[in-house]
């Protein structure tokens, strides 16, 4: 191969990294938890019997999923500047993630919904309670508890979907790896230990879910 | 409570399930309906707490309608109708106390103490003191049905619904959950409407029978006239493949 | 607010712009096509091979393979597209071009998630369908052509066509070093018009126009392959 490598440089950096680390944490969390909301809406729209709220949120599903998130963060970005809306590079981010995550999840969360049995909601309605309450109580919980790992999957998804910040300069692990090796033209150092932050990442999340799953869906592991 | 039907009609789709039915049952009267599957009896149960809706007729629990009624009208209702059902329809993400208490803290407003005390008072009263913290999923089939009728109970229903409650039991756990209806049919001045195929409980526990065919009345009577001496064909038939004597 | 010019800031774009962003539009098509036609076979040799019971066995094997797929599949499309043009080079010494290096990752790419999908597919096919095979008489390759294979590809095809649709999309990301496909069009366009917005949303509707009916056509094929089974 003939390459030597000088790891030295990196660790003298080692704080870009870390601050890329967090930047790219808050765009993946902040555009899970958009999209987690926007999801529920989604779902309920898309079962719902009102015509409008169907065709809305079915057209919101297609959309996303039938154009890359790439032409979705630029039109967000010239978008809302057309509409004169000043927002930095970051939050822009969060909201092309959100509303793209959201796309997603609704039909995730539309498959929990649809596998809760017609009995418990029956049963939640005999004892008395409104749409909403059998909804908040006997509905969500469980259709969340079905597909979170499809959600967990979706986290994972946004870890790596966020590396698109950098392309309108947002300071995350990407960019920090990318400007670094621009700098020091130690590529492949640079390049390998970013993999191995994502990697970890990765797994990390996976783990975090997964003891999440135990936590909240205790009677899922009884 | 007295629950009225008067000429109720309903359909799935085109099948004509209840035919013009007719039926009064007083306040505290405990009835057992029998009849052959799909002759509309377990229809009937759910028309009664509006979970199914009717075509045509009237339903009335006490003084209110409960055909054509506005949900707020129907929600109250049903905290005055208690429904247990076949697959016992327990919410598996909560608990046994937690399926109990949740209607009385989420519809009746109840304080969380006040609800909680409720709740193991009903579960101790059927026999499940021990069992607070379970999941449905760790409960025997008869244990979860006991849960069911604990949920119903609690909210101090004036009618009490029950669909086949056993029918979904091994023969060995029947036996608890019939002992805990008997239970209330003596102490409590409760409306019991009690759908069902045991007819040995029926004959001990029933004011009245009523043998259902086809969406319609067929014959009724107290236990002892109607499965001794049935008057009409039909009952007689019927009677003669699920009795053995 | 001037009306018209709001009405030319959403919608303005010219003649030769849209041709060339049309032209890029194929070139998109093309470049998907070659990654999922040459990520494919990767991807179904070592789906197959992860199927081994040497491979699953042996944890140095395992490695190898583990190496290219989860690494593929845990970092992000754009680090690996920036690591082939800007990694490679100083690694192998050789000035890999913009084109190389976005066939490459989508390649590989593509191939990793058609590795997983291959492999859950021909997992799902349970030991006593071979042993069926094999007791017949048949040797492997004829057990895996005519019993597993047939059976194993209806589980297959679906996750499959999510993975094109994926990578269709996922191609963008090669406009990021310069290539020029659609999404790069509709950059190379919005600067020269000085218009950003029009482009891009012309580049949303052509993905769409290319997706959509691929989606479409996937749902369909989907509920075809559950009635068979079920029928059964």
């Amino acid at each position: 191969m003939g390459y030597v490598f000088h790891f030295r440089t990196i660790w003298a950096n080692w704080q870009l990294f870390v601050h890329g680390l967090m930047v790219t944490l808050e765009i993946a969390i902040l555009g899970m938890a958009a999209g987690t909301v926007l999801g529920i809406i989604g779902a309920v729209g898309r079962n719902s019997k009102n015509k409008i709220a169907r065709i809305i949120s079915t057209s919101y599903v297609e959309a996303i999923r039938n154009t890359p998130l790439l032409v979705q963060l630029f039109l967000w970005y010239f978008g809302l500047g057309f509409l004169r809306i000043d927002i930095s590079p970051f939050w822009c981010v969060v909201v092309a993630l959100g509303v793209n995550n959201g796309g997603y999840l609704t039909e995730i969360i539309r498959a929990g919904i649809e596998a809760v049995k017609e009995e418990q909601i029956k049963a939640g309605f005999s004892l008395g309670m409104s749409k909403l309450q059998v909804f908040r109580y006997c509905v969500i919980g469980p259709a969340l508890g079905v597909v979170f790992p499809a959600v967990s999957n979706q986290f994972v998804i946004s870890i790596l979907a966020s590396a698109l910040a950098m392309i309108i300069g947002v300071r995350d692990l990407t960019y920090e790896a990318v400007n670094l090796q621009a700098h020091t033209f130690r590529s492949i150092e640079t390049y390998i230990v970013a993999v191995i932050i994502y990697i970890v990442l990765s797994k990390a999340i996976i783990q975090f879910m997964t003891i999440l799953d135990k936590r909240l869906f205790k009677y899922k592991h009884v | 409570m007295k629950i009225v039907l008067k000429k109720v009609n309903k359909f799935y789709g085109k099948l004509h399930v209840l035919k013009n039915l007719d039926l009064t049952i007083e306040s505290g009267e405990k009835v057992v309906f029998i009849g052959p599957s799909g002759c509309g009896k377990s229809t009937m149960l759910f028309c009664i707490n509006a979970l199914e809706p009717i075509q045509s007729g009237e339903i009335w629990v006490g003084d209110t309608p409960v055909h054509n009624s506005h949900h707020k009208v129907i929600r109250k209702v049903r905290q005055k109708v208690g429904i247990v059902f076949q697959q016992f329809n327990l919410f598996p993400h909560y608990t046994a106390l937690g399926n109990v208490e949740l209607a009385l803290k989420v519809v009746l407003k109840m304080d969380p103490e006040q609800a909680r005390e409720k709740g193991i008072n009903a579960l101790k009263r059927v026999g499940l003191g021990d069992k607070l913290d379970s999941y449905p999923s760790q409960l025997s089939g008869g244990q979860q049905q006991r849960v069911a009728i604990a949920r119903a109970l609690v909210m101090d229903p004036e009618v009490l619904l029950l669909d086949e409650i056993t029918s979904a039991l091994d023969p060995e756990l029947s036996g608890e959950v019939l002992e805990v209806v008997e239970q209330l049919a003596k102490e409590r001045g409760i409306t019991i409407l009690f759908v069902t195929h045991e007819i040995p409980f029926a004959r001990r526990v029933a004011d009245r029978i009523i043998f259902m065919d086809n969406g319609k009345v067929v014959e009724e009577g107290p236990p002892e006239i109607l499965l001794n001496n049935p008057r009409k064909e039909r009952t007689k038939k019927f009677l003669s493949k699920i009795l053995h004597y | 607010m001037d009306i018209s010019y709001i009405v030319r800031e959403l919608t303005y774009i010219d003649l030769p712009g849209i041709k060339f962003m049309l032209k890029a539009a194929l070139v998109t098509l093309g470049l998907s096509g070659a990654a999922i036609g040459i990520g494919s076979c990767i991807g179904a040799v070592v789906g197959w091979v992860r199927t081994f019971k040497i491979v699953k066995s042996n944890l140095f094997l395992w490695g190898l393979t583990a190496i290219y797929v989860d690494v593929i599949r845990g970092t992000p499309l754009l680090l690996q597209v920036y690591m082939w043009y800007y990694a490679l080079p100083v690694l192998t010494g050789v000035e890999t071009s913009v084109f190389l290096a976005g066939i490459g990752a989508l390649c590989l790419y593509q191939g990793a998630y058609v590795s997983e999908a291959v492999r859950a597919g021909l997992e799902a096919i349970g030991k006593t369908q071979r042993w069926a095979g094999r007791s017949l008489g048949m040797s492997y390759w004829q057990t895996m052509r005519y019993i597993v294979f047939p059976q194993a590809i209806r589980i297959i095809i679906p996750p499959f066509i999510g993975i094109c649709l994926g990578v269709i999309k996922d191609s963008s990301l090669v406009s990021t070093i310069g290539f020029i496909e659609l999404a790069r069009s509709a950059m190379i366009v919005g600067r020269r018009t000085l218009y950003p917005l029009p482009p891009w949303l012309l580049a949303a509707a052509i993905y769409f126009v290319i997706c959509f009916p691929i989606s479409r056509l996937s749902q369909k094929i989907e509920k075809k392959l559950r009635k068979g089974q079920k029928g059964e």
